[in-house]
């Protein structure tokens, strides 16, 4: 059964190789690779329709969880010595407890930098983002065309990435 | 460490490729190795800018979580007409939002707005006019652009409370048929070519071509496409939309349809024996624990075998 995507799979190998180091992969590589397609062929039920996109598809996906993972790494790190004494600068010293409180606040606070775009262009990122929608698919229902909607997305996504950067976080 | 990101030319294209690539049905991917190639901060720049993306998203994801607590002092917000595009936002936003009300008047009055679950989740939709639908896994609600009381239930699972409003009746359309409440509470099931509705509360009316039947609290209807047959039967009340509530009720339903019920509930492939589609089943099964754990509780309760099949599940006769 996997055979199909494990042909596709090794016969593109040496490109798919190369998309992980122009990820930042480096000596890495070769491992990923490897995890790429134990990802690929768990994940895989039934035919796919575009087994080298599919695969692109999921390198990319593991190179996010790969930057992600670090970064938590990094924070928790921080976090610790912030625990035994050591104070940022520029960082307050909440105690954990308020940072529960402190989330409902984060999420007004993305709801309101949404809300600020316009209904069009919250409509469309939540429509791809929390509904899955195609982009295609989103300027079918909206009237407007895949121009717009791409310039929504980058509009919601640059407010989002902005205020994420404004938090109190490294 | 808290500089806020400038504005800056590499961020705003890694946002582009963001976007793009973000799109299910993206394919450049050799163009996007060459933008990441090109410079090893684009990488990097890719990646900070999808997880500040991912985390904001996810924030959003678990909005009806996150707000547990009810408004000490419920205001009573006004739902401007732009509410019906969005989750129900949070009432601080109110200020927020009166900027924004003249843009909707641009937009086309009569896009649809469309709800849709992917198989296995459940949504809550407000609607703007104060009713409420529950969507079951592999759904699809459209409302009308116009008119939040006009919906099209095109397939999949849904309950709904409404608001009854007798000057102007709550409309679902499903299988050529119209569905109107009567102060009600009640739930639809569209498959490929079959509609099932059951009421819990108040009464629905069953319209198409002319002709109508009403349902009253217990009772059910079930009829396929283009045929003149409706089946009428009574229906445990507290058992409607129980899949909301984390239990799936079967009425002598046939083990075909028990199966469409579950494999929309548990977001699985359920298959059944062709020689056992059409066994009755009457059977509560919980839906706590997932797949693995309400399918075979639901052989168990039915006398069946559940089999792992592929990705997804089987049911076959007891050896």
């Amino acid at each position: 059964m996997a055979t199909g995507l494990e042909g596709v799979f090794l016969q593109h190998r040496a490109q798919l190789l190369r998309f992980l180091q122009s990820h930042g992969a480096g000596e890495a590589a070769e491992d990923l690779l490897q995890e790429v397609w134990l990802r690929a062929a768990r994940a895989q039920a039934g035919p796919i329709a575009q087994p080298l996109a599919y695969l692109y598809r999921v390198a990319n996906n593991l190179m996010l969880d790969r930057h992600r993972s670090q970064r938590q790494a990094a924070i928790r790190e921080r976090d610790w010595s912030d625990a035994t004494g050591a104070t940022a600068p520029g960082r307050s010293d909440e105690p954990a407890g308020e940072r529960v409180l402190i989330a409902r606040e984060t999420l007004t606070q993305v709801q309101a930098t949404l809300a600020a775009l316009g209904p069009r262009v919250e409509q469309t990122f939540r429509r791809h983002r929390l509904d899955g929608v195609p982009q295609r698919q989103i300027a079918e229902e909206l009237g407007v065309s895949i121009s717009t909607v791409e310039s929504d997305l980058r509009k919601a996504t640059s407010a989002l990435v902005k205020l994420r950067s404004t938090w109190d976080e490294g | 460490m808290t500089n806020p990101i400038e504005p800056d030319p590499m961020t705003d294209e890694a946002i582009a490729w963001a976007v793009r690539v973000g799109d299910p049905a993206f394919d450049d991917w050799e163009g996007f190795e060459r933008w990441l190639s090109a410079d090893p901060a684009h990488a990097a720049a890719y990646h900070a800018a999808s997880a500040a993306e991912a985390e904001m998203v996810a924030l959003l994801a678990a909005e009806p979580k996150a707000r547990p607590l009810p408004d000490p002092a419920p205001a009573p917000v006004a739902r401007p007409a732009w509410r019906r595009w969005t989750i129900p936002a949070a009432a601080a936003l109110a200020a927020a939002v009166v900027g924004t009300v003249a843009v909707e008047r641009q937009m086309r009055p009569s896009a649809p707005l469309v709800y849709e679950t992917a198989a296995g989740a459940h949504r809550t939709v407000a609607l703007a006019d104060g009713s409420s639908a529950i969507l079951n896994g592999a759904t699809r609600l459209e409302a009308s652009g116009d008119d939040a009381r006009s919906l099209t239930l095109v397939h999949g699972q849904a309950t709904f409370t409404v608001r009854h409003d007798e000057a102007h009746p709550f409309r679902v359309a499903v299988g050529g048929a119209s569905v109107v409440d009567v102060g009600t509470r009640f739930d639809i099931v569209r498959d490929a070519r079959e509609t099932r509705i059951a009421v819990s509360e108040g009464a629905v009316d069953w319209q198409r071509d002319g002709n109508s039947v009403r349902l009253n609290a217990g009772r059910s209807l079930r009829v396929a496409d283009g045929s003149s047959q409706v089946e009428l039967a009574d229906v445990a009340p507290d058992t409607v939309g129980g899949w909301a509530q984390g239990q799936l009720s079967f009425d002598g339903v046939s083990l075909a349809e028990a199966a469409a019920d579950l494999s929309r509930t548990l977001g699985t492939a359920v298959a059944v024996d062709a020689a056992l589609a059409h066994r009755p089943v009457r059977a509560t099964v919980r839906l706590d624990g997932g797949a693995a754990r309400v399918m075979p509780r639901f052989a168990a309760l039915t006398g069946l075998r559940a089999i792992r099949d592929g990705a997804g599940w089987r049911l076959a006769a007891s050896p």
